[in-house]
C-alpha cells in the first residue's frame, strides 16, 4: 500500500476513485473532516445537524467517488458539495419555516471589554444565523475556509466582483449586529 | 454606514493589513476612522474565530460508516475499471457465462451421456402415439419379422 500521508488530496481522491482505497478516504478524512464540521456547524447553528451533515457528505463521497472530476480541486469540489447541503437545507428551512437556533445572549451590549472569546464566537454565531444565505456562504468559504474569490465564485457560481461586494455586505451586516465599538 | 466596496478595490487587503492612518487621502475621505476601525477589528475576530475549528469533535463512529460503505462501493469501481480496459461489458457477461455452462457441464456425473429430459422426451412421444390408437407394434420392423417367419 502506497504511503498516503505525503499525497496530494487530488491524488489521495483518485485512488479512492479508482480503487476505493480505504487508506486514501482515511487521509483526506483526517485532513478536512473538522474543517467540513465547523462549516456545517457555522452554517446550520446546530452541532448535532452539522454531524449529520458531516456524515452524509462523507457517506456521498464513498458512494460515488467516481464523480470526482479529475484535475478539479479536491477542496473546491468538496466544498461545492457541501454547499449545495447547507442551500438544500435552508431551502427546506424555509418551507417547514423551521426557527433557527436562539442564542440566550445580547450581543447588541458587547463591546471592546467583553474579550471572552467563548462569548464572541457565540455572538459570531449569532450573527451569522441572521445573515441572508447567501451572505453567510461566501463568509465561511472567505474567512473559514480560506478560498479565493475566484474559488468562491466558482462554488457558488457567481462573479468575483459579486463575491467580493457580498463579503462586504455581510461584514457590514455583522459589524451592525455586532455592536462592535471602535 | 456611507462606504461602499467600489470605493475600495482592495478594500479587504486594507483591511487587513493597514491601519487608518496609513490609508491614502481619498481612502481616509471614503469613510471615518471609526468606521474603518469597527469594519478592521471585526475582519480579523471573524477571521480568527471562524479558522479556530475547535469546538466540535466529528463523531467517532462517522469513519468506520464512511470505510463501510466505501467497502461495498468498491465492487462497482472494479467493474468500472475493467470499462477501462476497454472491454465492453457485454462481452466480460458472456464470457463468464459461458465458463459457467462449461464447469456446469464437466461436473456432472456422467458429463457425456444423453441428458436425462431427452429420455424422459423420448418416453414420452411413444406414449402419446400409442395413446392415440398407432400400433407401433404392428407397423414395426418387428412385427412385420414374426409374421414372415410364421
Amino acid at each position: 500500500m502506497s504511503d498516503t500521508t505525503t499525497s496530494s488530496d487530488e491524488e489521495l481522491m483518485r485512488q479512492v476513485a479508482e480503487r476505493g482505497s480505504h487508506a486514501a478516504l482515511s487521509t483526506l478524512y483526517a485532513r478536512h473532516h473538522r474543517s467540513l464540521l465547523h462549516f456545517f456547524y457555522r452554517g446550520l447553528g446546530d452541532s448535532e445537524q452539522a454531524q449529520d451533515f458531516l456524515q452524509e457528505l462523507f457517506l456521498k463521497l464513498a458512494e460515488r467517488p467516481e464523480r470526482y472530476e479529475a484535475g478539479r480541486s479536491f477542496r473546491t469540489w468538496v466544498l461545492t458539495i457541501a454547499a449545495n447541503m447547507l442551500k438544500n437545507e435552508y431551502r427546506r428551512r424555509s418551507v417547514r419555516a423551521r426557527p433557527l437556533p436562539q442564542l440566550s445572549q445580547t450581543y447588541a451590549l458587547l463591546d471592546d471589554e467583553a474579550s471572552d472569546r467563548s462569548l464572541w464566537a457565540e455572538a459570531l454565531q449569532a450573527g451569522l444565523q441572521e445573515l441572508s444565505d447567501a451572505h453567510r456562504e461566501v463568509i465561511l468559504l472567505r474567512y473559514q475556509q480560506e478560498l479565493s474569490l475566484r474559488e468562491i465564485g466558482e462554488i457558488v457560481q457567481c462573479a468575483e466582483g459579486t463575491v467580493k461586494s457580498r463579503i462586504f455586505y455581510a461584514l457590514q451586516h455583522l459589524a451592525a449586529r455586532l455592536g462592535r465599538k471602535p | 454606514m456611507q462606504v461602499s466596496h467600489n470605493m475600495f478595490d482592495d478594500w479587504e487587503d486594507l483591511l487587513l493589513h493597514k491601519t487608518y492612518s496609513q490609508l491614502s487621502e481619498a481612502e481616509r475621505a471614503a469613510i471615518s476612522e471609526a468606521e474603518y476601525a469597527a469594519l478592521r477589528a471585526l475582519l480579523h475576530e471573524t477571521r480568527a474565530t471562524l479558522q479556530a475549528n475547535d469546538l466540535l469533535e466529528a463523531r467517532p463512529e462517522t469513519l468506520p460508516l464512511v470505510q463501510a460503505r466505501l467497502a461495498r462501493t468498491r465492487w462497482r469501481l472494479r467493474l468500472a475499471r475493467v470499462g477501462n480496459y476497454h472491454l465492453p461489458l457485454w462481452q466480460v457477461a458472456a464470457a463468464v457465462a459461458l465458463l459457467l455452462v462449461l464447469l456446469w457441464g464437466i461436473e456432472r456425473p456422467g458429463g457425456g451421456a444423453v441428458p436425462a429430459t431427452a429420455l424422459l422426451t423420448d418416453s414420452t412421444s411413444y406414449d402419446t402415439a400409442f395413446h392415440q390408437g398407432v400400433n407401433l407394434h404392428e407397423d414395426s420392423v418387428f412385427a412385420r419379422f414374426v409374421q414372415e417367419a410364421m
